[in-house]
């Protein structure tokens, strides 16, 4: 089972998650993307470390790529897709260097990684085999692009290859939760182990 | 109970709950929302909050056991960018925490896109 869960800041789509996950059952990952780098960042991680202390998550920190991670049948939850590409486009020193530059090179360094359409290539192939596991796999994202500002172009770019992957992500997952204040807003699908 | 109105700016939270609710939202201070009937703009309320040093998510506490039968309208600050400021930052994740402890405590959640609500509780 392959879900999307996105949201606003402070929705509470970490604790749908984390609670999504628990139901789903079998071993749990979480897999977090943020870099620490400010006290800010640290205190943000200690929040979600306590939140989900006792939950029985063991954590995979993945500041760079998302490749090699396990594939045993853990329900996985991935946090956050945002972050991620935000790790890609905006922090070089975060991600793990591909010195073979091909097409689907996610190492900023790449030649080739000059445009939106390169990003959400490249994207697109780091995740499908996420899409692919044996375990359940919850990805959360977050809503940044419906503020109505125009940014500078370069987070203009990073709007269109997040939203892009965003949407990748709903059209290939089973069920894709927008949550609201709290509350979870079915999109599409249906979970069994769910009653919203 | 509480009845929760929310949506992005220019929505119409207020003009929908005015219609369902009979009762018209003003903007308020803290204070002021503890008694009054029909609030608005509560998200403008929690950066008071914060600039005045206190916490909105305590506040949305305090203002479920004090003002238990208000219709309370806030705009959804936090769908865009992460803001440079780090007290824009910490104003829409508060407002949106403060925002979670609202909708468990309402009886009715209802968000409003450009007129037209949606009850996604109660």
């Amino acid at each position: 089972m392959r879900v999307f869960i996105c949201g606003g800041a402070g929705a509470g789509k970490s604790a749908f998650a984390e609670s999504m996950a628990q139901k789903m059952g079998g071993r749990l990952v979480y897999v977090a993307t943020m870099p620490v780098v400010s006290d800010e960042d640290k205190a943000k991680v200690e929040r979600h470390h306590r939140l989900r202390a006792g939950k029985g998550f063991t954590t995979i920190e993945r500041p760079g790529a998302l490749s090699d991670l396990p594939d045993n049948g853990e329900t996985m939850l991935i946090e956050c897709l945002s972050t991620h590409v935000a790790n890609l486009i905006f922090n070089p020193g975060n991600t793990t260097a591909d010195t073979t530059h091909n097409t689907d090179c996610l190492h900023p360094g790449c030649p080739a990684a000059t445009t939106t359409d390169h990003w959400i290539k490249a994207l697109k192939t780091e995740l499908a085999p996420l899409l692919k596991r044996k375990g359940n796999t919850i990805f959360v994202s977050a809503e940044i692009a419906s503020d109505g500002t125009t940014y500078s172009p370069e987070t203009e770019a990073y709007k269109s290859v997040l939203t892009a992957i965003n949407r990748y992500l709903v059209q290939n997952s089973d069920a894709a939760f927008e949550v609201v204040c709290g509350i979870p807003v079915k999109i599409k699908g249906e979970l069994p182990c769910l009653k919203v | 109970m509480i009845r929760l109105y929310i949506g992005g700016c220019g929505h119409g939270q207020a003009e929908l709950a005015e219609k369902e609710t009979g009762l018209k939202p003003v903007a308020c201070t803290p204070d002021e929302a503890l008694k009054s009937p029909a609030i608005d703009n509560f998200h403008l309320i929690t950066k008071q909050i914060l600039a005045d040093g206190g916490s909105p998510q305590e506040y949305s506490r305090k203002l479920i056991a004090e003002n238990p039968d208000s219709v309370i309208c806030s705009n959804e600050i936090g769908c865009g960018i992460h803001p440079l400021a780090q007290e824009e930052r910490i104003w829409r994740e508060e407002t949106g925490r403060a925002l979670c402890i609202l909708a468990e405590g309402a009886g009715t959640v209802t968000r409003v896109y450009y007129g037209i609500g949606q009850r996604i509780k109660g």
